[in-house]
């Protein structure tokens, strides 16, 4: 599989610049975009669309947190979430306590309720920055599957 | 004037025009008294005469049955599509049915059959010869337009007789232009109002990059369903109901008056509304309150896409305004009020869209890299699950060109080929999205069910347009997978439309390509020899004599100048030449991926 870091010349790591990730995919882009090799002959521009496509998905997996922390822990060899499926159990009980809360809400409680769930998310984001550290790869996944339940909600919420 | 031979045009809903850049600034094409619009109407005359234009719309009141306005409305839509609206036109379609199920729109004028394409084309070719005959163009789309409507706008660029660089997306274009006059960095949101569409995308500036973050809009929203109201309410008071008239005269009469209102309204406060048998004072209040259901349901559009931008009205730095429809206080009031900023109106609202094309053009054809330009496909693609389900390969809003890779299987044992629908839309169910297309593939190994897998990749393209490639992993088998379009032209006809426009065009067609040609070979045989220099020990000994014949032949063919033979000899040299096309952007990638800037990379001699 790829390694979005190593394509985007960044370190391997969970805790990512933003500004760096920026500068790299633009400068990356700036150097294979199709509009800047349409007068190329036909292997060139196959090359500038395969390796532009290939530079957005690296910047957008590594962007955000959850796809970010997805991609490194596969390169670490960690578990998939079919693998380890747990999630901690007190963050279950208080996800469950939120949904009833949402269910209760009007629009603009529930305007209420998604910032308090993106908040929730960033609070889950940073703590995965020591277990990566520790290289602590199960309590990574099991954190992972509270951000997929979260993001679940967070997608219900803004679709409702 | 200075002809220029790459534009941009903005194929517009009501009106279309061309700019192009001359010394670096990009500039509309005016005729002699100074009209940049031509108004995208058609009209037909029994003698097989044409006309195109202004002189079209003045006879719309004359013959108002061999007039037609607004096609783009038709382009890449199904007659299942156009239900909603078929009271509104005045033209019989009909679908005609092709191979392999595909079928094909076309509006009927006077027992004549055209394809949208085909009108489209004539509207373009007007706009071309105003230009002086150009023969590179990039084509504005609403940012909205699907897969279907961005193929029928390039077919109907070729027919036109133009080599289509580029479909780009009608805001993007916008903020483009308008991004030669203002600095910096900030959020834009520009709010794209036409005659016939709605789109509103939301961009992040930073020096001289436009990226797309998100993009949402109506297809079928703008100017000319604020005259259908006024024209509703007319006919509601003269006790006549629009949904059954089929007086083309009168409709036509009330569709001018309508239009008529609805701009007075824009400068004063009541209008007078005039058909020779009815004559009614409108107000501006009323015109607002038949406007506000419309630019309600675009505001919505507004809010979701910047919801998918996850941004909220109070992170926009600038809001930016196009298309003839911006000119309504009501719509500027709203606009201003949702985002809590005033709009930009200082250019032109009909034709920023065309000067923004006209720099993608130059960037495109001129190789510049002052301006990046990212932008995103607006709607997801996906293809059929089991049970009708849409299985998402691409989300909305992912920047192009991108790719996608979803796995599938057998239903049955032994069954060797497997027929896969493609769609495209946001709903999880694929009967309410639009159906895209299908391919088979066949060759597949017999195996027990379900044990084959089938890797679908989906590729898109800069121009936001989809092709699919689709590969049996345990055999290997990579069936060619041909994706046949469920609607509009095939490829071999619009080959044969563009070779008749071509016999029929009273140009120079030959001589300008084969200068063209004869260009194009030279700057390719100039990067050879380069490439050769640095790579050339890479290639297989097969390889460098099989270029060696193709560059000396291409050679002989620029000096002799004989169009066919050019053609011929410049597609067999691009094809010898792909494997050191690869080897040099290779070079290039792994230098990047050591961290390298492009700088750096181009003085280490690549």
């Amino acid at each position: 599989m790829i390694d979005c870091f190593e394509r985007l010349g960044l370190p391997r790591r969970f805790s990512l610049d933003l500004t760096a990730l920026e500068t790299a995919f633009l400068d990356r882009s700036r150097a294979v975009h199709p509009d800047f090799h349409h007068s190329g002959s036909q292997g060139e521009q196959a090359a500038a669309e395969a390796l532009t496509a290939a530079v957005n998905e690296a910047y957008t997996t590594l962007k955000d947190p959850f796809r970010r922390a997805e991609h490194l822990l596969t390169l670490l060899g960690g578990p998939s979430a079919a693998e380890v499926k747990e999630i901690p159990p007190a963050f279950l009980m208080e996800m469950m306590d939120l949904r009833e809360e949402i269910e209760r809400a009007d629009a603009a409680g529930k305007l209420k309720y998604e910032k308090a769930a993106r908040q929730r998310l960033d609070v889950l984001f940073n703590g995965l920055v020591p277990l990566f550290d520790r290289g602590d790869l199960i309590g990574i996944r099991k954190e992972l599957n509270a951000a997929k339940y979260l993001r679940g909600i967070l997608r219900d919420l803004r679709d409702a | 004037m200075t002809t220029p031979t790459v534009v941009g045009i903005d194929l517009g809903t009501t009106n279309s025009l061309a700019a192009f850049v001359l010394n670096g600034v990009p500039e509309v094409v005016r005729d002699a008294s100074g009209n940049a619009l031509v108004p995208s109407c058609l009209s037909f005359h029994p003698d097989g005469t044409v006309l195109v234009g202004r002189a079209a719309r003045e006879r719309a009141l004359a013959d108002p049955t061999h007039t037609i306005f607004s096609v783009k409305r038709l382009m890449g839509r199904t007659l299942a599509d156009l239900q909603p609206d078929l009271p509104h036109i005045p033209h019989q379609l009909v679908e005609r049915d092709a191979e392999a199920g595909r079928k094909v729109l076309r509006v009927t004028i006077d027992g004549r059959e055209f394809t949208p394409e085909e009108l489209s084309a004539m509207i373009l070719k007007e706009v071309r010869k105003r230009a002086g005959n150009p023969t590179k163009a990039v084509i504005t789309v609403p940012a909205y337009f699907d897969d279907a409507q961005r193929q029928a706008t390039r077919d109907a660029g070729r027919i036109a007789g133009l080599d289509v660089l580029r479909i780009i997306n009608e805001p993007t274009a916008a903020a483009l232009a308008y991004g030669l006059h203002t600095k910096g960095t900030g959020v834009v949101a520009v709010y794209d109002l036409g005659g016939g569409t709605f789109d509103c995308s939301i961009l992040q500036l930073t020096d001289s990059v436009f990226k797309v973050l998100s993009t949402n809009g109506d297809t079928h929203l703008g100017g000319d369903d604020f005259d259908r109201a006024i024209m509703s309410m007319a006919a509601k008071e003269m006790g006549i109901d629009l949904t059954t008239t089929k007086d083309a005269w009168l409709l036509q009469h009330l569709r001018d008056a309508a239009e008529k209102t609805k701009i007075a309204l824009s400068s004063s406060e009541t209008a007078e509304f005039a058909i020779p048998d009815f004559r009614r004072t409108f107000t501006r209040a009323e015109l607002d309150s038949l406007l506000a259901p419309f630019i309600d349901r675009s505001l919505e559009k507004c809010r979701k896409a910047l919801r998918d931008a996850e941004l909220t009205p109070a992170d926009v730095n600038e809001v930016v305004l196009v298309g003839g429809s911006t000119r309504i206080p009501f719509v500027r009031r709203r606009v201003a009020e949702f985002f809590g900023r005033t709009p930009h109106t200082d250019l032109n609202p009909d034709e920023v869209v065309a000067l923004g094309a006209a720099v993608q053009a130059d960037i495109l054809s001129s190789g510049r890299r002052d301006r990046l330009l990212l932008d995103v496909i607006p709607l997801s693609l996906g293809v059929e699950t089991l049970g009708g389900a849409m299985d998402r390969i691409i989300e909305r809003n992912t920047t192009v060109p991108c790719t996608g890779t979803t796995r599938y299987s057998t239903h049955k044992d032994n069954q060797t080929a497997i027929l896969v629908n493609i769609y495209q839309g946001e709903r999880e169910v694929v009967a309410a999205n639009k159906l895209l297309g299908q391919f088979k593939l066949s060759g597949i190994p017999p195996m027990p069910a379900g044990f084959p897998v089938v890797l679908i990749t989906f590729r898109v393209d800069a121009n936001g347009m989809l092709r699919v490639s689709a590969k049996e992993e345990r055999s290997g088998v990579e069936a060619a997978v041909e994706v046949k379009a469920a609607h509009g032209l095939s490829q071999s006809e619009v080959e044969r439309l563009v070779l008749e426009s071509v016999e029929h065009a009273h140009e120079d067609f030959a001589a300008r390509r084969v200068i063209e040609f004869r260009r194009k070979g030279e700057s390719a045989l100039d990067h050879m020899t380069k490439a050769l220099a640095a790579h050339g020990d890479k290639l297989t000994h097969e390889q460098r004599s099989a270029i060696d014949v193709a560059s000396a032949e291409l050679r002989v063919a620029m000096s002799a100048g004989d169009l066919p033979t050019l053609e011929q000899a410049n597609a067999a040299f691009e094809k010898v030449i792909l494997p050191l096309a690869e080897l040099q952007m290779n070079v290039v990638t792994s230098a990047l991926l050591r961290g390298k800037t492009e700088g750096e990379v181009l003085a280490d001699g690549v």
